[in-house]
């Protein structure tokens, strides 16, 4: 019986520090490292000493005691001393699912991975790539992949006969693709980016300044009516010449630079696919039309003139080209999208409040009113229900312009509710959103700030009888299934093959 | 990705793996695989590992564990088989992970600074840490970073311990003073006490008087300012003048506005309190140069500048002097700049500040997100208003307050900052819309960096505070001196003999045998800090540089050896100690250099460890004379690393001196 007990019993040194646990506590979660070790040939897959009767692990220590606590309870908490993509690691090592992660540590556990995959997803445009291709090595993690989608390219690179027939092509590209593209690829590059943020400004200080009548001069004009022969005055009103020609200038500018982008991008379809591009587009083309149109004198062209004047205002779109420039203005947009919920709740919350307070103020107005009034809004600024909503918008978000108010004590009461619960409404959904440009922002300044590794740091390659050793690659006498049960095996593969090609280039 | 090191490749080796286990499970210790397993007890913890994987990272302490002759360079107990270190056991397991994973994270639950010291110890760049953790990690030296490059240099060098900063320094300095006597007696008692009277509050009682009376004068002069410009106290005076026009003089009334003049008297008094002030202070100011650098000083001086130059001007009449005096009068409200004065006594005052200057990113951040803002809205409202817009009327503007982009700036700030002074506001159903958009907008644009903002503050504030409230240590707890049996008597040391031996060469020469082994031998840590600090410095240099410094640098190592290398069998007295440490110096040097050729991945580590070494190299050779005189004081307060590493931190550039 004391043989028997003893045999149920398991020793796992990891890291120094012995654990001891049951066989059947191990063998609770099938297809997992620990549960390899409960079988009978565990020894000799192991790094088994029969001396002290422990199998050993090189792995830390402090973090398999939670790992083992899995077993033993089913619940699979974090430790609160370690960050999540260490605990990750270690997870995957002991081929433990991270969804099997309790709700109480997944938010601490994910924050990490969630914030960089946000940043990662939204990193489609040209300048994040930019980015992750400087960062890929400095942050290991989820570079990797990319490292060697990278390798293999530059392997192609430098294979093909390709590289040399259209080298010339290729070596350009690359390099006004950088010019244009990463403003600290190189010096000239800098310059590029430079000029175009003061074509930016330009463009934008013309567009605000159209608009003052100062540069709007009203000219009178006297026209035949064909019909009876009479003169009509009609006023109109032009812009001055030469705000019209430094916006020239811009867009040819933005033209110019557009067409490279286009010619020298490396991938067209992902190029057209960016919303940044389209926008570039979308802000030149107005002009043109107006020049080619206002040759044209007829009367069809006429009216497009007039729509195309007031189309002219998505040339304030130009002003997000400045997030090519701005870690900020894209750590801004990030967070907008990853926080698309949040705000959806904020809307909600607010118009939620709107509509009630805007009710209630309308009622309580109509309290104090005279009786011989008989819309009884005679008095107040509260006509109607729908004006009240902007009153309660104003009120809420605490503004409070003063062209509405209420007058009466009733009226009064409801304001002040509305304030209140208007703070209290804006208040809460917004330091979620906030919460979320803050994790954004430290990492991308963390990315920003982090030393560049010249070299990184690649643990030795396995040994014969380490324990490092998967299951799966040498039990093929076993259970056959088993090599499907290794989940680690494939990717880890795939990712030494990727490390090594990289020390080897 | 999942974790990359438990790599398993492996359908080929599954043989070879079968048999090697095999092989463990039933032979003894001399076992090749179990020979392979490495016991480390950390500070009473043991860990656990293969040899190759402290193999991974050559160059650091670690790895020369797996060297053959470890056993004699580390405290190795054979009895347990396992190496000692007296060091944080937690942290370690940390340590290692990086050598199992090839990650670097950092434990949540200890700050930065130890971390940082534990890596020093264990030779481990701290640019491995991951970015997950990196912003924890650097949190506190950040800020202090921050907060000493905007500290103005006066306050800090007298508080820091004499003994710990330049140790050789204050030594020396005292036994100057000793040695010239009383010679330089007035001014030199005088001045630091005259400077500390004026300069730091805390000083003594009456430094704190004076502290009060620029408090006051500084209150004072402010509320005389802002009174001045009360009609109450500005009395219109009609004045008649007589203007020739030609040949016609007519008389002028011309409305004259003037101070009461005991609100002047009382600026003068305030005015020449803060002369005596500035000229006190730049009399007894022990760096000029660094006195007129400081802004706050050239605030003190121009602020009172205007008060003489009122004086001077308005003795003399000409119509020259009465220009000027408008222009001063003008120019009066520089003295709101005394306000600033305050900074010297608030230290809320200071951390905003350097809060505004370290934000200076997020403060822009928060510019652009505005201006950003403020022109999207700017341009969607004056659209918005226009399309309710009178087809008769040309600008279509008669009806709104929108009148043109420009104009709509104010009431998109006005509207985005929550203000809402009710100058302009929407009246069209889509300028309304606009409006609470543009509400919403707002309050999330200011609502996202100013956390940013906020939370520098908070961190630059609360060290401020504990480097404030922290009380003064006493007698600082000095960790005992590492015994030569020690695991801190380790190979680094060693391996700075390589330094360490134009010293021992010196002593040999001129000193002799006790100043030689006891200076350079027997401090291996404080060899080993100052590696790391001229690592850390020699990390700024460009990598190229570093490279290049790196070669150049192998040869002198060599060369500093060479002469070394007969020195100690020539020479009497140093062959002992010289002759028992030699091999272990060699033996490292070489393997270093071997590591160094070895694989191309790694010449990195090591030619950084290469040149650090050498870079000490070249500050001890330095170094070498200057230590020949006050020995015993050295040898009685050495270079303990363990002290805080705050200030060993700070005095970076005295270590090559005491060197």
């Amino acid at each position: 019986m004391g043989q028997g007990d003893d045999k149920d019993r398991v020793v796992i040194n990891v890291g120094g520090i012995r654990h001891q646990t049951y066989r059947s506590t191990l063998r609770t979660i099938p297809g997992t490292r620990l549960a390899w070790l409960a079988e009978p040939d565990a020894h000799s897959h192991f790094d088994y000493d029969a001396q002290v009767d422990e199998f050993f692990f090189d792995r830390h220590p402090g973090v398999f005691a939670h790992i083992l606590n899995y077993y033993r309870t089913g619940k699979l908490h974090c430790p609160a001393d370690v960050c999540g993509p260490l605990y990750e690691e270690e997870l995957a090592f002991w081929g433990i699912d991270e969804t099997d992660v309790e709700p109480c540590c997944w938010m601490t556990y994910r924050q990490h991975r969630e914030a960089e995959e946000a940043l990662d997803s939204f990193g489609g445009g040209p300048a994040e790539t930019g980015n992750d291709d400087t960062d890929a090595d400095g942050l290991g993690e989820p570079g990797d992949g990319d490292d060697e989608l990278e390798m293999t390219r530059r392997l192609a690179l430098g294979d093909s006969p390709d590289a040399r027939t259209g080298g010339l092509w290729h070596r350009w590209q690359r390099r006004v693709w950088a010019l244009f593209e990463d403003p600290y690829s190189s010096k000239y590059a800098r310059w590029v980016a430079f000029a175009s943020l003061f074509f930016i400004l330009v463009s934008i200080t013309t567009f605000c300044l159209e608009t003052h009548e100062a540069f709007n001069p009203i000219i009178n004009r006297t026209e035949l009516n064909p019909v009876d022969n009479s003169t009509i005055f009609s006023q109109e009103t032009e812009t001055v010449v030469y705000l019209t020609y430094i916006e020239g200038v811009c867009v040819v500018w933005f033209t110019f630079e557009f067409l490279i982008r286009v010619m020298f991008c490396p991938d067209k379809l992902k190029f057209v696919r960016n919303t940044l591009n389209i926008i570039d587009f979308v802000a030149i083309l107005p002009f043109y039309l107006e020049v080619g149109l206002s040759g044209l004198s007829s009367k069809a062209a006429k009216d497009v003139l007039g729509f195309l004047r007031v189309v002219r205002f998505v040339r304030i779109l130009r002003i997000f080209k400045l997030t090519r420039h701005f870690v900020g203005l894209r750590v801004l947009g990030h967070t907008l999208r990853a926080s698309t919920n949040e705000f959806l709740l904020l809307i909600i919350f607010l118009a939620l409040g709107v509509l009630i307070f805007a009710t209630m103020i309308y009622y309580a107005e109509r309290i104090g009113a005279k009786p011989n009034d008989p819309r009884a809004s005679e008095h107040t600024s509260f006509k109607n229900i729908p004006i009240g909503f902007w009153w309660a918008v104003v009120t809420m978000t605490t503004l409070g312009y003063g062209d509405m108010y209420p007058q009466t004590w009733s009226g009064m009461l409801v304001g002040a509710l509305c304030a209140l619960a208007g703070v209290l409404t804006i208040a809460m959904p917004v330091p979620v959103i906030v919460n979320n440009f803050g994790m954004y922002y430290s990492l991308a300044m963390a990315k920003q700030k982090l030393p560049k590794k010249k070299n990184k740091h690649i643990p030795r390659a396995p040994q014969l009888g380490s324990p490092n050793y998967c299951k799966s690659g040498l039990n093929s006498p076993h259970h056959s299934t088993k090599s499907d049960m290794c989940p680690l095996a494939p990717p880890e593969e795939i990712n030494r093959a990727g490390s090594l090609i990289l020390r080897g280039m | 990705m999942l974790s990359s090191v438990c790599v398993s490749t492996f359908k080929g080796r599954k043989g070879g793996n079968k048999s090697s286990s095999k092989a463990c499970s039933s032979a003894d210790m001399t076992c090749p695989s179990d020979s392979e397993k490495i016991v480390i007890n950390c500070g009473g913890i043991r860990h656990e590992t293969y040899r190759s994987t402290l193999k991974t990272l050559p160059g650091t302490r670690l790895s020369w564990l797996t060297e053959p002759d470890a056993f004699s360079n580390f405290d190795y107990d054979p009895k347990s088989d396992e190496f000692f270190f007296d060091r944080h056991p937690n942290t370690f397991a940390f340590i290692l992970n990086y050598y199992r994973t090839g990650k670097l994270h950092c434990p949540n639950d200890v700050c930065g600074p130890l971390f940082e010291e534990e890596l020093a110890f264990w030779g481990i760049d701290e640019t491995d840490v991951e970015a997950c953790c990196w912003m924890n990690y650097r949190q506190h030296r950040d800020a202090e970073e921050a907060l000493d490059s905007f500290e103005t240099p006066e306050p800090d060098p007298p508080e820091d311990d004499p003994a710990l900063t330049g140790g050789a320094d204050g030594d020396l300095k005292r036994l100057c003073l000793q040695e010239d006597g009383r010679k330089p007696s007035w001014w030199s008692v005088w001045q630091p006490y005259i400077w500390n009277l004026f300069e730091d509050p805390y000083s003594s009682k009456y430094a704190r008087y004076v502290a009060f009376g620029s408090l006051l004068f500084i209150l004072i002069s402010i509320s005389t300012f802002c009174l001045e410009t009360h009609e109450a106290f500005n009395t219109i005076y009609n004045k008649t003048e007589n203007v020739t026009v030609g040949n016609v003089t007519r008389e002028e009334v011309v409305f004259e506005v003037v101070t009461d003049s005991w609100l002047t008297y009382v600026e003068g008094m305030c005015v020449i309190w803060f002369t005596i002030e500035v000229f006190t202070r730049v009399i007894f100011c022990p760096d000029k140069a660094e006195f007129f650098k400081s802004s706050l000083n050239i605030i003190d001086f121009v602020a009172i500048l205007p008060f003489y130059l009122e004086v001077a001007l308005s003795g003399l009449s000409s119509k020259a002097a009465k220009d000027v005096l408008g222009f001063l009068r003008v120019v009066r409200f520089v003295r709101i700049l005394r306000i600033f004065k305050l900074t010297r006594h608030f230290v809320g005052l200071r951390v905003l500040g350097h809060t505004l200057r370290a934000s200076t990113n997020e403060f822009l951040l928060l510019i652009i997100f505005l201006a950003l803002g403020v022109l999207i809205f700017a341009t969607m409202i004056y659209y918005a208003e226009r399309i309710g817009a009178d087809p008769a009327d040309p600008t279509a503007s008669a009806h709104t307050a929108f009148k043109n982009i420009p104009i709509g700036f104010w009431w998109a700030v006005v509207t985005m900052t929550t203000l809402g002074y009710g100058d302009m506001y929407p009246e069209t159903w889509s300028g309304m819309l606009v409006g609470a958009l543009c509400a919403l907008a707002g309050v999330l644009t200011i609502a996202m960096p100013v956390p940013v903002i906020v939370n520098n503050f908070g961190m630059y504030y609360s060290l401020a505070m504990a480097k404030q409230k922290l009380p003064k240590k006493k007698n600082k707890h000095i960790p005992r001196a590492p015994q030569p049996g020690s695991p801190n008597y380790c190979k680094p040391d060693a391996l700075a003999m390589a330094t360490a031996s134009p010293h021992r060469l010196m002593g040999n020469v001129l000193g002799g045998m006790v100043v030689s082994s006891s200076m350079a031998g027997d401090c291996p840590l404080a060899q080993e800090e100052i590696i790391e600090i001229n690592r850390a410095d020699s990390k700024q240099n460009g990598d190229a540089a570093n490279a290049a410094l790196a070669n150049e640098d192998c040869p002198t190592i060599d060369q500093v050896l060479g002469p070394d290398d007969r020195s100690p069998a020539t020479g009497g007295l140093g062959t002992a100690t010289g002759r028992e440490r030699y091999p272990h110096d060699r033996a490292c040097f070489l393997l270093s250099t071997g590591e160094f050729r070895a694989t191309d991945s790694n010449v990195r580590k090591a030619t950084g460890y290469e040149k650090s070494r050498s870079l000490n190299n070249i500050s001890g050779m330095t170094g070498a004379p200057l230590r020949l005189t006050p020995i015993t004081p050295i040898n009685n307060t050495p270079y303990e690393p363990y002290e805080t590493p705050g200030p060993l931190r700070r005095c970076r550039s005295p270590i090559p001196s005491i060197l």
